[in-house]
């Protein structure tokens, strides 16, 4: 999959503000599990990527009315970059997005199962 | 031990500070008290708060007089007996009060939640609205 924005169209795409959402990671016996809070976003613009062990999350938020008199929070894309390393296997990554949370599944690479199944022979 | 994680958010994009410790609280330092964003014209006010996470039916709306609540509570969604590497989001119980600027009709108020977001539209009470008082003239010669 190619990147979504070239440097043309990088304007038509991207909000001018941008945020890092709150997230939670836990780790199981074979896999790793991501939540992000990521509000107001569309499920068809939010795009995960995967590439050379760097995990990037990116979910276009339309602009929404201005605040006029109370303006708590400001509105804008989300983006979250994590590295995973060599940990997960990429192939396996799953993704749901639902009430503006996304859930992510990353099941961890042969490599890093061994090393685990190493530590506790010893 | 050595941690294989290497987060590089915190260089690409600042921290949304209202969300550093809550649900987007304006303060930053109560994670039970949501931020909101609000906006009014002539006919409506409307008041909106990130709540990502949270069911429709675990969510509590009410208006008194001129006094709108929202409440509700945010389940825990990654079970136990893991290995927690970052925890930075909120569970459980949330309230938020917000004043409004005017008395609204609570009996037309309407909420919707979508993608986390939700959108409480609360219309003017009909005795808040504007009117066009009529002068007459004629009371001119009833003053005492």
């Amino acid at each position: 999959m190619s990147p979504r924005t070239s440097p043309q169209d990088v304007k038509a795409v991207r909000s001018d503000r941008v945020y890092r959402p709150a997230f939670d990671l836990v780790e199981r016996d074979d896999h790793y599990e991501l939540r992000a809070d990521m509000p107001g976003a569309r499920p068809e613009d939010v795009e995960v990527r995967f590439e050379r062990g760097l995990l990037t999350v990116h979910a276009r938020v339309s602009p929404r009315k201005e605040a006029a008199f109370t303006d708590e929070y400001g509105v804008g894309d989300w983006q979250l970059a994590f590295r995973f390393g060599e940990t997960v296997d990429p192939e396996g990554i799953e993704a749901v997005y639902r009430q503006g949370v996304l859930a992510l599944t990353l099941p961890k690479s042969e490599s890093a199962r061994r090393r685990r199944i190493d530590v506790r022979s010893n | 031990m050595e941690f294989p994680f290497w987060p590089l958010s915190a260089r690409l994009v600042p921290w949304r500070p209202d969300l550093s410790l809550a649900f987007g609280a304006g303060d930053g330092s109560d994670a039970n008290r949501p931020a909101v964003n609000v906006w009014a014209d002539d006919q409506s006010v409307q008041v909106e708060a990130e709540l990502p996470g949270v069911a429709e039916d675990a969510l509590e709306i009410t208006v008194v007089e001129n006094e709108l609540t929202i409440a509700g509570r945010r389940e825990p969604d990654l079970g136990e007996h893991v290995r927690v590497l970052r925890r930075e989001r909120p569970t459980g119980e949330f309230r938020r009060v917000v004043a409004l600027p005017f008395e609204v009709a609570a009996d037309e108020v309407d909420a919707t939640l979508e993608h986390g977001v939700l959108t409480v539209r609360l219309p003017k009470a009909p005795s808040a609205r504007p009117r066009t008082i009529p002068v007459n003239a004629s009371n001119e010669g009833s003053r005492s």
